[in-house]
């Protein structure tokens, strides 16, 4: 009989109960989805990248022979000829190339005796696929490191055969025994991954993660020698030993360890990171949950204090009272968690294929672990157990009489005198309304926690929002041009086509940039600053790049030391370009020229823009502007994706924190309401009195969210540009401040509706029922 | 003056009928102090209800002055409340998180012209008490400042639901004086529903109900004062 007692008490409360069963489903959810998603990339990558042998570190070296080099009679012979970079070395002369590759991993060695180096060989190509620009990558198959994992088919074993990736394959409708045109036709043999590249990062300068338009490639090393495409090098090594990353060499340009390395070590910190968000969100929204469920059985037994003061009067024990309200509601929290455990489970899938849209990784089947179930469901009820039975306890241990007495008045607590000191000259309607809010530490704590974090969410997803856009296709959505094309010779500029000069091997502070130089009278990349002012380049000033200018916390006027070939020139900064596709600093083309020529020209280049496609046979490497903006359209739209998710779940919680307790807050001052009623004032005035200090104080939450959000921001900002060189042009624009309390004013009276209407529906004639606060 | 005529009160509960009032005509004179006697479920909660406009009624008509009190909205009815009346119930019903001062202001804020605060406190005997919270004062005390909370905002009539209920002898009387007070200086009209026969000595006119009838009206020429009431 107790038991339907209780039950029929829990009935009357099911909207509450429902906000609640949210709050706790999202928590198991959370985790289980998270820990089953990343669980099932974790275990096949860590043997994946044990099999293939994963490099420990990378050297980016300088692409171009060394002063040191050139005392080399056969390099200094080439250099002589123009030819003094590694890969136009290579194709001049196989033998020097191998011997400067072979002298540079000694140096190494030597400065790391216990590390085995090898060359990375890679060759960028685009390609039309179904009228779409691609990028390819092509591998050369190494020795020891890095090398190729098989995840279906055959390596290539004939000159026209290819191994690509099997989400490029996946997106683009290829299996194995297709013929594909990346240039010239070849018949895939199998899909292939690289350990050196678990997230498709192609290209330093152009943060694109789109599996469907580009891909790694494998062929035979006989195909990859003759196959026309921008050769790349680096080294890489695996050491048992302490990795050495202040190598001074003359072509070392940096030394990274792996999980610093963005395309081959951001999995690792994706995997970490995941976990501990998986733990650390379930955890808070848990703690929610029980803190919201702790204050609903308060409510609850606070309610019917009188009934179960005359239960225990007529002899009923303390543990036959309690038994129904605790098993009840662990109960009903054992099947939310098991909801959102089964829920996390479906989810889990499709949050493995994100991870897999974006990480060249092989996957597996998501698999049950009885620990995730245990740590999902069990964990929390534990947690709801401990905290209600506290409750419950401490209630049913008053004794019969006082049970059945009325209660006494209950002293106040501190932040309620804080906030009447504050409020000391305002009206007694005022006080009313805004000591009413902060009535219990523990409701308005919950409430306060919950809006911060949910708006902080909010905030969060609205400054990410754009920024991938900003990253990739920013510069590009402003040029003029229609193709950028580079060119090893000298060809005839024609209409349309305006000349440039890039030299990727200037340093600034040890950072290596590229300079690029550019017409004065260049009208197809106008170069803007981020009010969208056009900046006019001068031959003694440079003009750096946005994420240039954030690495290295640059500004306009400032002096900066480029080292240029052994010699060292300090230039003003005279604009920021609006630019974070990579660490540039422009200057005019003709000065450029004749700092690398020595004077003996102006007029060098080494790539055009242009409105119409250049010819091939002059220019080695055409990219198309619309080709870019459409590949990086697929990471736009995860970020959007991604966004959307944040805003809505964090909505989702901070809508179920403000029913519950705003519903909770109205059915306990049932009395008080109907006071307020009966002495005169109107409906409108007695739910503003009772619900809009949560409003305010909704307001106020919101608004401490914002700098909380910039400053947690500013940490993954400056943590990205210290780990990973990769500058996240993260954006605050005073319109969030507008829109994040939007968001608030929308999910208060969305959440508040019912409240409301229960103010609007109680009696008059309960004030004359025995009162109580 | 307050009019009821043909008065009735139905509760259904189900097919279940109740008449908590029938037909009753009554009037309450401005400035009388009336008590309403009555054992429990004799209907005088449910008169005070009705009157006050907490409650509708099943039939008949009660007006104030020129104002159909049972023509009125909801609205219109609480508008009536916050300018005509003001209330003291058995239970004190202080809010627990404002102050002596701050209970009394939650009262005065309801009208532009309301009676000063501290004189209220004066009268009541608070004063000292004003920045106290109620956990901090006695019942009595807390009953008085109900008391002034109901005439901060200066009602023409005062309705008291069992004011002295949850009250000793003593403190019963100080509250009755107060009432008494306020009947006299103030020229209220006080109407209290009570069960104590002792307190109608105090009134003007007594109205006995039993059965949701009115079966008794006696008028006092002579008042009894508070203090010497017949404490029953």
């Amino acid at each position: 009989m107790l038991y339907k007692n209780v039950w029929k008490t829990l009935n009357r409360k099911w909207m509450q109960l429902l906000a609640i069963a949210i709050i706790i489903v999202m928590s198991s959810l959370t985790y289980t989805m998270m820990f089953y998603g990343i669980s099932g990339i974790e275990v096949p990558t860590e043997e994946y990248l044990e099999e293939s042998n994963q490099e420990d570190f990378a050297i980016d070296m300088l692409n171009r022979v060394t002063e040191e080099e050139l005392r080399d009679p056969a390099v200094a012979t080439l250099a002589e000829t123009g030819t003094f970079t590694l890969a136009d070395i290579k194709q001049a002369d196989a033998e020097v190339f191998n011997r400067l590759i072979a002298s540079r991993i000694a140096a190494v060695e030597q400065e790391m005796p216990d590390a085995t180096i090898e060359l990375r060989d890679l060759k960028a190509i685009t390609y039309t696929f179904d009228d779409i620009e691609h990028r390819g990558l092509i591998v050369k198959e190494s020795d020891t490191i890095n090398r190729s994992y098989l995840e279906a088919g055959d390596r290539p074993s004939a000159n026209d055969e290819v191994a690509l990736n099997k989400k490029y394959a996946e997106e683009n409708g290829i299996d194995i025994g297709d013929t594909i045109d990346i240039g010239k036709p070849f018949t895939v043999s199998g899909f292939v991954l690289f350990p050196d590249y678990t997230l498709p990062l192609f290209d330093d300068n152009f943060f694109n993660l789109d599996p469907g338009s580009q891909t790694l490639l494998l062929m035979t090393d006989e195909s990859f020698e003759t196959f026309i495409g921008q050769e790349s090098f680096r080294l890489s090594g695996v050491t048992d030993q302490a990795i050495k990353t202040d190598i001074d060499l003359p072509f070392v340009v940096s030394v990274m360890e792996t999980e610093n390395i963005i395309r081959s070590g951001a999995i690792y910190s994706e995997i970490s990171s995941g976990k501990a968000m998986a733990l650390g969100l379930s955890l808070f929204i848990v703690s929610i949950a029980v803190i919201i469920v702790a204050i609903l059985i308060s409510n609850m037994l606070e309610a019917e204090r009188g009934q179960i003061g005359l239960l225990k009067a007529i002899g009923y024990s303390r543990r036959q009272i309690a038994s129904p309200y605790l098993v009840l509601i662990l109960v009903f929290a054992f099947f939310m968690l098991i909801i959102g455990y089964f829920l996390g489970l479906y989810f889990a899938n499709p949050l493995k294929e994100l991870y897999l849209d974006f990480y060249l990784l092989p996957s597996i089947t998501i698999a049950q672990s009885p620990l995730v179930f245990v740590t999902a469901v069990f964990a929390p009820l534990l947690f709801f157990a401990l905290v209600a039975g506290a409750v419950i306890y401490k209630i049913m241990g008053e004794s019969a009489l006082a049970l059945l007495s009325p209660r006494d008045n209950v002293s106040l607590n501190r932040l309620s005198r804080l906030v009447s000191r504050l409020l000391r000259r305002a009206s007694g309607k005022t006080k009313f309304k805004y000591l009413y809010a902060v009535k219990s530490t523990g409701s308005f704590l919950i409430f306060f926690l919950g809006i911060l974090f949910s708006t902080i969410l909010i905030v969060f997803a609205l400054m990410m929002n754009g920024s991938v856009d900003r990253m990739t296709v920013g510069g590009l959505n402003e040029a003029v041009y229609e193709y950028e094309a580079y060119t090893d010779g000298t060809p005839v500029l024609e209409a349309g086509q305006e000349p440039f000069l890039t030299y990727p091997f200037a340093f600034v502070e040890d950072n290596l940039i590229t300079l690029k130089g550019l017409d004065f009278d260049n009208t197809l990349f106008p170069l803007q600053n981020e009010d969208g002012d056009v900046l006019t380049l001068e031959p003694d000033g440079l003009v750096v790049s946005s994420s240039l200018a954030l690495k290295l916390d640059l500004d306009v006027g400032q002096d900066i030391d480029v080292a240029l070939d052994g010699d060292t020139l300090t230039y003003p900064i005279i604009g920021i370009a609006d630019e974070f596709s990579g660490d540039f600093a422009y200057l005019p083309r003709a000065t450029l020229s004749e700092l690398l020529t020595a004077g003996a020209t102006d007029d060098l280049f080494n790539g055009i823009y242009a409105t119409e496609r250049p010819s091939e046979s002059d220019y080695s490497t055409i990219l198309s502007r619309q080709g870019l903006i459409d590949q990086s359209e697929s990471i736009n739209q995860y970020m959007n994706f991604m966004m959307n998710v944040l805003i809505g779940g964090a909505s989702l919680i901070a809508f179920s924190i403000l029913f519950v307790l705003t519903a909770l807050t109205v059915e306990k001052n049932y009395y008080v309401i109907s006071l307020l009623k009966v002495m005169g004032y109107q409906k409108r005035e007695v739910r503003s009195m009772i619900l809009n200090s949560y409003f305010i104080y909704a307001l106020i939450s919101a608004l401490l969210s914002i700098p909380i959000a910039l400053l947690t921001l500013r940490v993954i900002v400056v943590v990205f540009a210290e780990d990973y060189g990769l500058v996240l042009p993260l954006e605050f624009e005073w319109i969030y401040i507008v829109y994040t309390l939007g968001a608030v004013v929308l999910l208060f009276f969305m959440s508040t509706f019912i409240s409301r209407r229960k103010i609007d529906q109680i009696p008059l004639q309960e004030v004359l029922k025995t009162y109580q606060e | 003056m307050i009019e009821l005529r043909n008065v009735s009160k139905i509760y259904k509960t189900g097919d279940v009928e109740t008449a908590a009032l029938k037909d009753i005509d009554l009037t309450i004179r401005d400035g009388a102090f009336v008590v309403i006697l009555g054992p429990s479920g004799s209907g005088k909660s449910t008169l005070l209800n009705v009157i006050s406009g907490l409650d509708t009624v099943t039939s008949g008509k009660i007006t104030f002055g020129d104002t159909v009190l049972t023509d009125l909205s909801v609205d219109q009815m609480t508008a009536f409340r916050r300018d005509h009346l003001g209330f003291i119930f058995q239970q004190y019903n202080l809010l627990q998180n404002l102050t002596v001062y701050e209970n009394v202001q939650i009262g005065s804020d309801l009208t532009k012209d309301p009676l000063p605060i501290d004189e209220l406190l004066e009268q009541v005997g608070l004063t000292a008490a004003r920045d106290k919270y109620p956990y901090q004062l006695s019942g009595g005390e807390q009953q008085r400042v109900s008391v002034a909370r109901s005439l901060a905002k200066n009602p023409a009539i005062i309705f008291c639901d069992e004011p002295t209920g949850s009250l000793d002898e003593e403190n019963s009387k100080r509250v009755l004086e107060l009432l008494e007070r306020l009947n006299k200086t103030y020229q209220k009209t006080v109407v209290v529903i009570t069960h104590n026969n002792g307190i109608s000595e105090m009134a003007d006119d007594v109205i006995k109900m039993n059965s949701g009838r009115i079966v008794e009206v006696t008028h006092h020429e002579t008042r009894v004062a508070a203090r010497d009431i017949h404490w029953g």
